[in-house]
């Protein structure tokens, strides 16, 4: 297997995380995300024509999209069916609407820290209220699903679900967004962190 | 140095190797630098070329007060340093834009490569860096409380108060 990735990419945590949680060996090939925009070269866009990262080759499959590699990883080396569960319609349903939820996350969290880390020029200000607009769903979701007695996004155990939301609502204060006023999420990515294999990313300072 | 275990755990040090070893610090008056020699530091994974844990040697140099040159030793090639800079520019007060170069002797791993590693120990150091507390630098001695192993700290706020520096720093009754 081999994951197209930068070391400062949310998006590509999610796959390395995932990886590692299914104890997974994956070559890691470097790309010149910042500062050359490797991944809008004409050889790039030849693997993914979206210029996006992450992209995983494995055998004859060559997959774009963090979300879409969760749930293709996941189904393909979980035995167990924890973290994509087929054989649960209603748990499947929520697993899918919390990725498509991570996909908020990204244009807005990630967006604003892009802005703060790297420099890209955008409306840091509307990131960053889009992004109080979406934490504030996933605050109320987390305090509701603790009522339940329940830890994880879409269930009693985690799921790719709360892999694809976790990164960029860990280093959102890498954009100017304080998680400190939400104490639902900043329950939800301590207990995330203590997940066996977890391992922090630059920007994230999460100790067992 | 201090913070290479906790900030930059299993490549420029190991919470099992903390202290920090007693360095020198001098002021090049001819030429009116800071430098802090003498600096050694076990470090697991020193620079993408490195094949193990070692003790690295560092020179600190300040030749202004927004830039600053590491020479540490080089692990392919014994006798020689690699360098590192980083040019700061002030945008604000408490803004910058950071510049940096780095020039290492590697045959192995490619540019990409050696960007990766020097972006995963700037971003570990941001989130520090941006989290301190007051968020200019303190040029008074009474706000802070140093160790030996902060002599080059020192020697940088005092060179700053004698060559009449206060852009961006914390004066004693800004903080009452």
């Amino acid at each position: 297997m081999k994951l197209y990735d930068y070391v400062l990419s949310g998006n590509c945590h999610k796959v390395r995380l995932l990886l590692k949680f299914l104890d997974l060996t994956c070559d890691l090939e470097p790309v010149d995300f910042f500062p050359g925009r490797e991944h809008k070269s004409p050889v790039f866009l030849q693997i993914n024509p979206l210029g996006q990262l992450p992209v995983l080759e494995d055998g004859d499959l060559r997959l774009r999209d963090a979300q879409a590699i969760l749930v293709y990883l996941a189904h393909k080396y979980d035995a167990s069916g924890q973290w994509y569960p087929m054989n649960d319609p209603e748990a499947l349903g929520r697993v899918a609407q919390w990725l498509a939820f991570a996909e908020n996350i990204t244009a807005t969290s990630s967006a604003a820290r892009l802005h703060d880390v790297l420099g890209y020029n955008l409306d840091v200000d509307a990131a960053r209220a889009d992004a109080h607009t979406l934490f504030r769903v996933l605050e109320d979701h987390l305090a509701h699903q603790e009522f339940n007695g329940q830890h994880w996004l879409a269930g009693p155990l985690p799921t790719i679900a709360d892999i694809a939301c976790f990164p960029y609502t860990a280093l959102a204060g890498d954009g100017g967004i304080d998680t400190f006023i939400y104490p639902a999420i900043e329950r939800w990515l301590h207990h995330f962190s203590r997940l066996r294999g977890f391992y922090n990313m630059p920007g994230m300072n999460y100790f067992a | 140095m201090a913070h290479f275990p906790f900030v930059h755990t299993g490549i420029l040090g190991v919470e099992d190797h903390a202290e920090v070893q007693r360095y020198d610090v001098s002021m090049n008056v001819d030429q009116d630098e800071i430098w802090a020699t003498n600096c050694k530091f076990f470090q697991p994974m020193a620079a993408a070329a490195s094949k193990g844990g070692t003790i690295t040697e560092y020179k600190y140099r300040l030749p202004h007060p927004h830039s600053v040159i590491l020479y540490k030793t080089c692990p392919s090639r014994p006798g020689e340093w690699d360098l590192i800079g980083l040019f700061i520019q002030p945008t604000e007060k408490d803004a910058c834009i950071v510049h940096s170069f780095v020039l290492v002797f590697d045959k192995n791993n490619s540019d990409t490569d050696l960007l990766h590693f020097q972006q995963n120990i700037f971003l570990q150091d941001r989130i520090i860096l941006e989290n301190q507390i007051p968020r200019q630098l303190p040029l008074d001695t009474r706000i802070e409380i140093p160790t030996r192993a902060d002599a080059s700290s020192i020697a940088f706020r005092r060179w700053l108060k004698a060559n009449g520096v206060t852009w961006s720093t914390t004066q004693a009754e800004n903080l009452e």
